[in-house]
């Protein structure tokens, strides 16, 4: 006979398959710790409420993600939300940091602290597609799934947000080439 | 850089130093659980069943003191939410950074009438801009065809203490998102009244779709919804009287205000002095450094002694300390005259420095002709006929089609569709002349600018 799981212990799983990831995603999008830590909460609160309505275990992914954007838009039109910049210290990048970095496993990891700093600044629609894609790993498929738009919107974009990323980038000045020569 | 292969390197999977402080602690872990259990349980059951699952049990022991707000996701739960927001769905960057800033107030107000349910999901109003953001879904079976914004009919009353309509111009843009959902957003711009007093922060809009698609509505997509300007949008506003006057090619110009919003930034003028000069006026603006040219709009009611004149233009950053007001003359004059068709023929009437004469008109079954003429209008600018319209009675407009007559004459025939000539009606005809500027421009002045303030 097969043992059926509670839903406590398919939120226990959940969360411990996706919990990190949600509160990585959700950070990006808000840009606050405590606030990506609550939403990250009504995230799997949310989920937990929906298990027994929810039957196809293969699409537990997605189902979350469009969960956590809903959440994060909710969020974002509340009377609460702020503009409020990151509150997580990313490494400032000192003369003497940079001396210091001589490993390649080293540099690889300052690029992506410049990297985070300047996603940040992007705007959320493009943020949004930028860490989906890439950060999080989803195809293009997926990620027009959670969004609810065509997979066309999704290509066109990241296509724009790229684009958008880049003049950032120009704009900062930013040469991890250099550095890494 | 080769910008793809950094971001196919920026992976969660691969993050090293990066949101190292953010993990999804246990703690994090034991308060979803609580809540999770007590939500289902109740509190008083809550000890014993913690007791029973391993390692959260131990956690939830350690952990003590968390608190949590079950209500804390705002003012949108519940599952008869959309849950998709329509201005997230038409993806217009302008709309992205209202949303970005906080300037957008949720709604999640639906009404379904034949199946169709049409949700308000975003409004944003900056005191001259308002959008309004539908959601409309399909029934899965749905066999209709498509929705399009030429059939979205918005019947939008936007009342100020229950009497006042300000808005004037209304445009519906619409996305189509798969074949069961669409996006749609009514664009309304304050227009045209020269007199735009600020509006209070909350007010009543009153909206009613009467036909989406191919579809009638039966009154059911109807709103009543209140709405109070968000604090993020309300801090762009900005009205003040700047005490500027400039003297300008025998024109007073004088600044009586300036408007200020998230959108647009508009600066109320009073013009004296010649009316022909008058007529003529127009700006280019640049910002205060002088570095920038941008394009500004014009709206302008004349009479014989004073011009009124709403310069605006969008607004580019709050913290824009002044612009620069360049004042320049068309180099062409227009000049429009209105003839009632009647039985006579010919009918003659003044126009520009000439006439206007109406010789023939054809009322065919398949079209109506108006074979007209331009007498003795000088400096006409050739091709240059601005408009010729055909107006009926009860109001409707009809844009004619110019065949000229012969080549080298000032004749024309204007080709309209087939009207009933029992009706009343008049044909409309502007022209544009030539202006010599050099007869009206004083040197000294030509490169005048006026700075205006835009903060007070």
């Amino acid at each position: 006979m097969e043992l059926h799981k509670t839903n406590e212990a398919k939120l226990e799983w959940l969360m411990d398959e996706y919990g990190r990831r949600m509160l990585h995603l959700i950070f990006f999008l808000v840009k606050n710790k405590e606030v990506a830590e609550d939403l990250t909460q009504e995230v799997f609160l949310k989920a937990y409420r929906s298990l027994d309505s929810f039957r196809n275990e293969s699409t537990h992914k997605t189902w979350l993600y469009r969960i956590a954007i809903n959440e994060v838009k909710k969020y974002q039109r509340s009377w609460n939300y702020r503009k409020i910049f990151a509150s997580i210290k990313i490494i400032e990048l000192s003369d003497q940091h940079r001396q210091d970095s001589v490993e390649p496993q080293v540099i690889n990891e300052m690029d992506k602290e410049e990297m985070t700093r300047i996603i940040m600044k992007l705007p959320l629609n493009y943020r949004q597609v930028i860490i989906l894609h890439y950060y999080q790993e989803l195809s293009v498929e997926e990620i027009a799934g959670i969004l609810e738009t065509s997979q066309g919107a999704i290509h066109n974009k990241l296509y724009r947000a790229r684009n958008k990323l880049r003049a950032l980038l120009d704009r900062e000045e930013v040469v991890w080439t250099l550095r890494r020569n | 850089m080769d910008l793809e292969k950094e971001l196919k390197e920026y992976r969660y999977e691969k993050q090293g130093k990066i949101l190292r402080e953010l993990d999804f602690t246990q703690g994090l872990k034991v308060s979803i659980y609580q809540r999770a259990v007590q939500q289902k349980k109740g509190r008083r059951q809550m000890a014993m069943i913690a007791k029973t699952v391993s390692g959260i049990a131990v956690a939830v022991a350690l952990t003590t003191g968390v608190t949590y707000n079950s209500d804390s996701t705002g003012g949108l739960n519940g599952s008869s939410v959309e849950s998709v927001f329509a201005f997230e769905l038409y993806d217009d960057d302008k709309i992205d950074k209202y949303v970005e800033q906080g300037m957008t107030v949720p709604y999640a107000e639906s009404r379904t009438d034949q199946g169709v349910t049409v949700t308000v999901t975003d409004i944003y109003y900056d005191g001259e801009e308002m959008f309004i953001g539908y959601v409309i879904r399909l029934p899965e079976n749905w066999k209709g065809s498509e929705i399009v914004s030429k059939k979205w009919n918005p019947n939008t009353n936007i009342t100020i203490n229950d009497d006042t309509s300000v808005f004037r111009s209304v445009r519906v843009d619409m996305k189509k998102v798969n074949d069961n959902l669409y996006a749609a957003v009514e664009k309304h711009r304050r227009e045209g009244p020269l007199v735009k007093e600020p509006l209070p922060d909350s007010f009543k809009i009153k909206l009613e779709a009467t036909e989406i698609g191919n579809i009638k509505g039966t009154g059911k997509w109807k709103w009543e919804l209140p709405f109070t300007m968000p604090k993020e949008a309300q801090e762009y506003l900005q009205t003040f009287e700047p005490n500027v006057k400039a003297a300008w090619n025998d024109l007073s110009i004088q600044v009586d205000k300036v408007l200020k919003n998230a959108s647009t930034t508009s600066v109320f003028l009073t013009v004296e002095g010649p009316k022909e000069k008058r007529e003529l006026l127009q700006f280019n603006a640049s910002s205060e450094n002088s570095t920038e040219a941008f394009q500004v709009k014009t709206e302008r009611r004349h009479d014989e002694t004073s011009s009124k004149i709403e310069v605006w233009w969008d607004t580019r950053h709050k913290e824009e300390r002044a612009l620069l007001l360049k004042p320049y003359f068309f180099d062409f004059a227009r000049d429009s005259v209105d003839l009632e068709l009647e039985n006579k023929y010919p009918i003659e009437k003044p126009l520009a420095d000439g006439s206007a004469v109406i010789n023939k008109v054809e009322y065919l079954a398949e079209k109506t002709l108006v074979h007209y003429e331009l007498k003795q209008i000088t400096n006409y600018l050739d091709h240059n006929i601005y408009s010729n319209e055909l107006r009926h009675e009860e109001g409707s407009q009809l844009k004619g089609k110019i065949v000229p007559s012969n080549k080298n004459s000032m004749q024309f025939t204007a080709e309209f569709p087939a009207i009933d000539p029992k009706q009343k009606s008049s044909f409309d005809l502007s022209v544009n002349t030539k202006v010599d500027l050099s007869k009206i421009e004083k040197k000294e002045d030509k490169n005048k600018t006026i700075s205006i303030p835009l903060h007070p």
